[in-house]
């Protein structure tokens, strides 16, 4: 279980978060919506603290912390509880596939390099990679990076992962096999998921709420079916008609 | 008297010349280490913006970039032993005079070094610094296991020319009295009379040292760079 709680994150002048909760239990996938700019990739590093939120609380099982009084305890803690997947990957261009899985395993967690590759392994098998061991990021393609960044989630076993727009860096054609990965990780382990993305159908399929975040607030959240078939937020619908031109919707 | 050049004195030379190759290469290694090694310290302060170290680091590479080795290397020489003796009552006078040199090249080199290091700390994308984060690394594990890695990938041809240029720049060695390969050409030049030729002798040991380190330094970063391309200097 992960919990977010009025999250409060300004830079400068600019109130980007303005008081943002989020819950999401074991084994569920929640999916956040929003324009470009309405502060998704804010919220995602404020949890794992690449940002440093002004307010608010964070709950992940029985640990919690107050954003603004966190020590470099407590985030360390927080980031070994939780995995994020980047946009454009992030992978360690000076390590091979399998040492970038195995790298928070040997190096932050001090497990035995053997049973770190073990894991590596199992979780690169797991993402369809089980040939490209000893690749290095620019000898794969962006989605098979992505994969790769996905089983160095979840070797993790993280109780939540965070996912900022996996696919949105992705050629199109690479889009479908990306988030069937996910769709395959995020079902299996008994983790709490977070995926910022505009892909409707991966929304429908997955995600037991979809959350609207809207000039830094979460404007509407419900079930996909709810958000997408019966938004009540004038925004929202507006949101909707612009990234879904074609498709009919009833009001 | 209008001398000429005997090649025959210059083979002749060539072996009474080589053991100053020795104390040259003794030299330009424990220089580069020690330029390396501070060089790293001021490129990390400057990098993190550490306050004090930061200022400090931008005066003394402005000091160490504009004044002349020789002035520095006779600073050391002869002001060091008057530091040491003046505030901490420690006689260094009987140290050899090869230490001076290492010292004056390692702090000379370091300020090219932490300019070398912080363009290639900062080279290295911020989201390698957050996915080290991300996966539980602290920002000393992050530096260790990532970042310096990838910034010594693109640091290599800097250092390599750094390196290659320290060769020279200690042909001044001599002037304090240090029998490095120019220090050899002074006493056979004094013995004999016959400078130029052992010049060319002189001449033939750098040649020779500069290219073998040039080759083993490319053959090093064809290796690092073919397997991890895309950073450095094919980034
Ligand atoms: N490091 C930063 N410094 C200043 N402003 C930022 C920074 N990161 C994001 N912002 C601003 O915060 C707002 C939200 O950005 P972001 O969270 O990336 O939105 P989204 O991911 O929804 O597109 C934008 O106005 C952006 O300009
Ligand atoms: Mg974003």
């Amino acid at each position: 279980m992960i919990e977010l709680k009025n999250v409060h994150k300004s830079f400068g002048k600019n109130k980007v978060l303005k008081g943002v909760t989020v819950r999401v239990e074991n084994g569920e996938v929640i999916v956040i919506l929003g324009a470009s700019g309405s502060g998704k990739t804010t919220l995602l590093r404020c949890l794992n603290f690449l940002e440093r939120a002004d307010e608010g609380e964070l709950t992940i099982h029985d640990f919690h912390v107050n954003f603004h009084q966190a020590t470099r305890k407590d985030i360390l803690a927080v980031r070994r509880r939780t995995a994020f997947v980047f946009q454009n990957y992030n992978l360690f261009l000076n390590q091979t596939a399998l040492k970038n899985v195995m790298e928070g395993l040997v190096t932050a967690r001090k497990m035995p390099k053997v049973e770190a590759e073990k894991i590596a392994g199992a979780a690169l098998g797991k993402v369809g990679l089980s040939g490209k061991y000893d690749a290095y990021p620019h000898q794969l393609s962006g989605g098979q990076q992505q994969r790769v960044a996905i089983a160095r989630a979840i070797a993790l076993k993280p109780d939540a992962i965070l996912f900022d727009e996996p696919t949105s860096a992705l050629d199109p054609e690479l889009v479908g096999e990306t988030l069937n990965v996910i769709k395959r990780v995020v079902c299996d382990e008994n983790i709490a998921s977070i995926v910022v993305t505009h892909e409707m159908s991966f929304a429908s399929e997955v995600a037991s709420q979809v959350f609207f975040m809207d000039d830094g607030v979460i404007a509407e959240q419900g079930t996909p079916r709810e958000i997408f078939t019966r938004p009540k937020e004038e925004r929202t619908k507006q949101f909707l008609r612009r990234i879904l031109p074609d498709t009919d919707y009833q009001i | 008297m209008y001398k000429t050049i005997d090649l025959v004195r210059v083979l002749e030379d060539l072996p009474i010349v080589a053991p100053g190759i020795l104390n040259t290469m003794f030299i330009v290694i424990l220089a580069s280490a020690l330029g390396i090694a501070v060089g790293l310290l001021l490129a990390v302060a400057r990098v993190n913006r550490v306050p004090v170290l930061n200022q400090l680091a931008v005066v003394y590479g402005s000091f160490m970039r504009g004044t002349p080795v020789i002035v520095q290397l006779f600073i050391v020489y002869y002001g060091l032993p008057m530091l040491f003796k003046q505030f901490f009552n420690i006689n260094l006078a009987r140290m050899a005079k090869i230490n001076f040199v290492i010292v004056a090249y390692g702090l000379n080199t370091s300020a090219v070094y932490s300019e070398i290091f912080r363009g290639a700390l900062s080279g290295v994308p911020i989201g390698q610094l957050e996915a080290a984060f991300s996966v539980g690394l602290t920002r000393w594990q992050a530096f260790r296991r990532i970042i310096a890695p990838q910034a010594f990938l693109s640091a290599l041809p800097g250092i390599s020319s750094c390196v290659i240029g320290l060769i020279e720049n200690t042909s001044l060695a001599f002037t304090i009295g240090v029998v490095d390969i120019m220090g050899k050409v002074k006493v056979i030049g004094s013995a004999t009379e016959h400078y130029m030729e052992a010049y060319i002798c002189a001449a033939i040991y750098f040649i020779a040292m500069s290219l073998i380190l040039r080759r083993i330094f490319s053959a090093v970063e064809k290796v690092l760079q073919s397997r991890v391309a895309g950073i450095g200097s094919a980034a």
